[in-house]
């Protein structure tokens, strides 16, 4: 298939995945990360060959765009409008070349009636970026229109802490690399407490991805991690499960009692 | 369990005809005619031989032998089948020095080429 069919809008699908907020018993959507599919029964169906694909062809421009489009859309047709805020994930390239992408973002939020202070941009840095200044002037045009800013995979490949510098973020997202096991992994834990500090002393709230264990989950609440994402809560849907299966939510409940019993 | 192949080549109706014998010899096969898209697959799923061409187009670079390169780079853990209609000798001691296990000069039968893929296949990469 070639890139440009690939690319066109009606090919790329999208899936939503709810990041929960389990600081309170209810455990609330605190938001939906959009995730594109490519075109069903072809090798891009899965994501990670549709993005090496995109980066080897140095399309990220064209593909964040593309991405962004199908996700407003899939979000106005299959989602409630009443829901948090939506998170989209962009190439770190994409922000230093793109000279109007936050116009381009802004333009389509409205047609879409998004209000882009529920969005939050996931910065990806599959690559190494060059120019700071204009990543930096793109994400301040961003933020001017509230969206907000996250570094995703961070301490995975490019993903460094030259980018917490420069992006100014508003949330750090820890990779499943370092989450899964954690609660039987000393250096897992010892790596997701350092990135938790500076989130606490930066003033960016830290969010768990890949969670699949209740282990895990439990080991990052009690490490006053409460933003969580991870096929233990909900895999990728259009639309997905929108609560957290309550057979979770009874251990969660549990070991809080549990907690405040210790505590007393 | 049958062999996984991946076929690298831009000319469609060979790969046709090479997917329909190998399947019917019991392989499963993946067909693909552009470098980068075979890199993306090579990357997230295992085959165990990926049989290329080495001219390409529309570069007409020798991108087979950029396939072997990324094989190589990456330590992936699959074998490699060429086949060129332009087979030099330095051309051959390339590819053979990037991995290729054969190099085949096309045109080739397909008979011999299933041969070369299953002998591929059972050796250790």
């Amino acid at each position: 298939m070639k890139l440009d069919l690939l690319l066109n809008g009606e090919q790329l699908s999208t899936v939503f995945q709810p990041i929960f907020d389990i600081s309170s018993s209810a455990c609330e959507v605190w938001g939906l990360e959009a995730l594109t599919r490519g075109p069903a029964g072809t090798h891009f169906e899965r994501a990670s060959v549709l993005f090496d694909y995109i980066r080897l062809k140095h399309e990220e421009v064209t593909a964040d765009r593309c991405c962004i489009a199908a996700a407003f859309a899939a979000r106005k047709h299959l989602l409630p409008q009443s829901l948090p805020r939506l998170t989209l994930n962009v190439h770190a390239g994409t922000l230093e070349r793109d000279r109007t992408f936050p116009a381009y973002v802004e333009k389509l939020a409205s047609d879409y009636g998004i209000d882009t202070r529920d969005l939050v941009v996931e910065i990806i840095e599959q690559s190494t970026y060059f120019d700071s200044a204009h990543l930096i002037r793109a994400l301040d045009d961003l933020r001017s229109l509230g969206v907000r800013i996250s570094i995703d995979d961070l301490g995975l490949g490019h993903g460094n802490y030259r980018l917490i510098l420069d992006a100014n973020p508003d949330f750090l997202k820890l990779d499943r690399y370092f989450i899964h096991g954690c609660a039987d992994d000393r250096r897992r834990r010892v790596l997701i407490e350092s990135v938790q500090h500076i989130g606490v002393s930066l003033g960016c709230a830290v969010i768990a991805e890949g969670v699949e264990r209740m282990e895990d989950l439990l080991t990052l609440r009690a490490m006053n991690i409460s933003l969580i994402q991870g096929f233990l809560l909900a895999v990728p849907g259009a639309p997905p499960a929108l609560a957290v299966p309550e057979g979770v939510r009874a251990v969660l409940h549990t070991e809080e009692e549990v907690g405040v019993e210790r505590s007393n | 369990m049958p062999s996984r192949i991946l076929i690298i080549d831009d000319e469609p109706a060979l790969m046709a005809a090479l997917r329909d014998y190998l399947e019917q010899q019991g392989f499963i096969c993946e067909c693909v005619a552009e470098v980068a898209e075979a890199q993306a697959l090579l990357a997230n799923v295992h085959f165990d031989v990926v049989l290329t061409d080495i001219y390409i187009s529309p570069l007409q670079e020798a991108d087979g032998l950029h396939i072997l390169s990324f094989i190589r780079e990456r330590a992936l853990d699959v074998r490699l089948v060429v086949m060129t209609a332009h087979s030099t000798p330095e051309l051959k001691a390339e590819a053979l020095r990037l991995g290729a296990s054969v190099v085949l000069q096309k045109p080739t039968s397909l008979a011999v080429l299933a041969s070369a893929l299953a002998a591929a296949a059972v050796v250790p990469a």
